[in-house]
């Protein structure tokens, strides 16, 4: 019940923030259609017409939206901890009976259902009105696969904060991260099969298989999905281990409360 | 169920390498707080308060030691622990500027796990009581520091802990600000059933609220006593002379070397003040046969009221002594 309330409250937080700044959100949304035009008329150059306008073009269109989910779900949960930090609000966070760790996950919840959802679906609706490649959303098969995506960037995620609740600022070493993931989008998993254990690249090939070629997540088969989960939540908890080995030594150096 | 509310024994605290001289910021400290008692804990800068406090929260682990809020023990079960207490930490913003008081009500006691229609409830009746209904949608960003402060302890409040930490409440207040806070405290003090544990280098503010005053200096604790007790003993030593005349140089001198002298006033309208606490009765005569000497005009002797400030100063004095004798 406690953990079902924090949950309750870091929503109506993202709720009410999503109101009051609705125009960041937008703003997020714009930012994402324009790089999205770039990079889709810098590939133009690249390759033919045809390609672009056929599996090429989708493939850019899943990767992207992966993309934007993933940051959401790796950098606003970096920076709950380094605004919480500069703010000084990190101290009555960790007076939580739930715990840092649990709040994080919440707002990692809260993060994707109010804003990137949002982000994301905006982005998507807009790349495929400009391109004129309608892909199948099929949400049930969907869903599923984005969150142990996610949950395997969760545990990159709850890494990279607790090593931040030591060394405070590793903003640049967080930013790298961030095109890591573009590399990870992009690695061929059909070529190297052993690429699946990495976080993140699996999922991606498996949203493809069912955004692009229109399958359901009943037609991959299980073996597949049962990976999926079983790297995934391998990574989450691996991060999650960590974070609370660091934050324990944060507690012991007295570090919570200093940036 | 226990009667005590916080148990701390051997608390020890210490920063840097364990093999070359550590830093300790909190040394051997114990002390047992009753359920309901109102504890002000007094010191200087760097005493300690901050860290011994933190400890109780979790927020910083000691080095030794153990401690034990209403039975639970926060090092081994903290979630559990927290349960019972709430904290205003000193040096924190401790709300969302960006939010109101309002909504950071609402989320710090949803973080306690408050369910939702309880919060707003409660988040009402304390905006009515701390003078913030006017401000109730207003950003906290946008608010006074002392109106701040007071959404901070609202917080802290919203969370129905047994057990409230207030980490100087009243720093960084101006002088109006303060005198509401210390208001406001009186009320809650008075009002609350709660344990509460004060910190703050305002002795006037602690004499006000506590009952109980312990003062820690580098670390230590040095005091620990009821403050009528420290008042009551300060009182039987302490006088006040006044005299119709400015004092001479020489005399003065002789009164800061020779006597136990708190302090000396001169007004302008050629008056003078002394005031002295004496470790043996009998100094007093010797005091104004002193002045005596001198020829000057004793308008009046009498009992000085102490304040916690020269019994803290005397303590600490004490325990600088004691620290240059054992070096």
């Amino acid at each position: 019940m406690m953990r079902v309330r924090v949950l309750l409250a870091v929503l109506r937080k993202h709720l009410i923030e999503l109101r009051r700044y609705w125009f960041d959100t937008l703003s997020a949304l714009a930012l994402w259609y324009v790089v999205f035009l770039l990079l889709f008329n810098g590939a133009r150059a690249l390759v033919s017409r045809d390609d672009l306008f056929g599996a090429t073009g989708d493939g850019i269109i899943v990767g992207y939206m992966v993309w934007i989910f993933l940051l959401g779900a790796y950098s606003r949960f970096t920076n709950v901890l380094n605004t919480a930090a500069q703010e000084g609000t990190l101290e009555q966070l960790g007076l939580c009976p739930a715990g840092i760790s649990w709040i994080c996950l919440c707002d990692a919840v809260a993060s994707f259902l109010v804003d990137d959802l949002l982000i994301a679906g905006g982005t998507l609706a807009l790349m495929m009105l400009t391109t004129g490649r309608y892909l199948a959303i099929d949400l049930l098969s969907i869903l599923p696969l984005l969150i142990l995506t996610l949950m395997g960037v969760l545990g990159l995620s709850f890494l990279i904060g607790g090593i931040a609740l030591i060394f405070k600022r590793i903003q640049s070493a967080a930013q790298l991260v961030n095109f890591g993931f573009i590399a990870l989008i992009a690695v061929p998993i059909a070529s190297a099969p052993a690429l699946r254990f990495l976080p993140i690249s699996h999922g991606v090939d498996l949203l493809r298989r069912v955004m692009i070629d229109g399958r359901t997540l009943l037609q991959i088969p299980g073996s597949e999905i049962l990976l999926l989960a079983g790297v995934s939540i391998g990574y989450f908890i691996t991060g999650l281990t960590a974070f609370h080995a660091l934050e324990r030594a944060a507690r012991r150096r007295a570090l919570l409360g200093h940036y | 169920m226990t009667s005590l509310a916080l148990s701390v024994q051997g608390l020890t605290k210490c920063y840097g390498p364990r093999t070359k001289t550590p830093v300790h910021a909190v040394r051997d400290v114990s002390f047992e707080i009753a359920r309901g008692e109102i504890t002000g804990l007094l010191g200087p800068n760097g005493a300690g308060k901050t860290t011994a406090v933190k400890c109780i929260c979790a927020l910083v682990l000691p080095t030794a030691g153990g401690i034990s809020v209403f039975g639970i023990d926060p090092l081994r079960h903290r979630g559990a622990a927290l349960r019972q207490l709430a904290a205003v930490l000193e040096g924190n913003r401790n709300t969302y500027w960006r939010l109101s008081p309002r909504e950071n009500i609402a989320f710090f006691s949803g973080l306690h796990g408050r369910s939702l229609r309880g919060q707003l409830r409660r988040t009402d009746a304390l905006l009515q009581r701390f003078g913030l209904e006017e401000k109730r949608n207003t950003p906290v960003r946008a608010l006074s520091r002392g109106m701040q402060q007071k959404v901070a302890i609202a917080c802290a409040l919203a969370r129905d802990a047994k057990l409230l930490l207030l980490d100087e409440p009243a720093l960084g207040l101006d002088v109006a600000s303060t005198q509401e806070m210390r208001v406001l405290l009186q009320e809650l003090v008075a009002t609350e059933r709660r344990t509460i544990i004060i910190s703050s280098h305002d002795m006037e503010l602690i004499q006000s609220l506590c009952k109980r005053v312990m003062i820690m200096d580098r670390g230590e604790l040095v005091l620990d006593d009821s403050v009528e007790n420290l008042v009551s003993v300060f009182q039987a030593r302490a006088y006040r002379i006044e005299l119709a005349c400015k004092l001479p140089d020489a005399l003065r001198e002789e009164l800061d070397t020779g006597f136990p002298v708190l302090r000396i006033q001169s007004d302008d309208g050629g008056q003078t003040t002394i005031e002295a606490d004496f470790q043996e009765e009998r100094s007093i005569y010797d005091l104004i046969s002193t002045l005596g000497s001198y020829g000057l005009p004793l308008r009046g002797v009498g009992r000085q009221y102490p304040h916690l400030k020269d019994i803290y100063l005397h303590a600490i004095g004490e325990e600088l002594a004691d620290r240059g004798a054992e070096s």
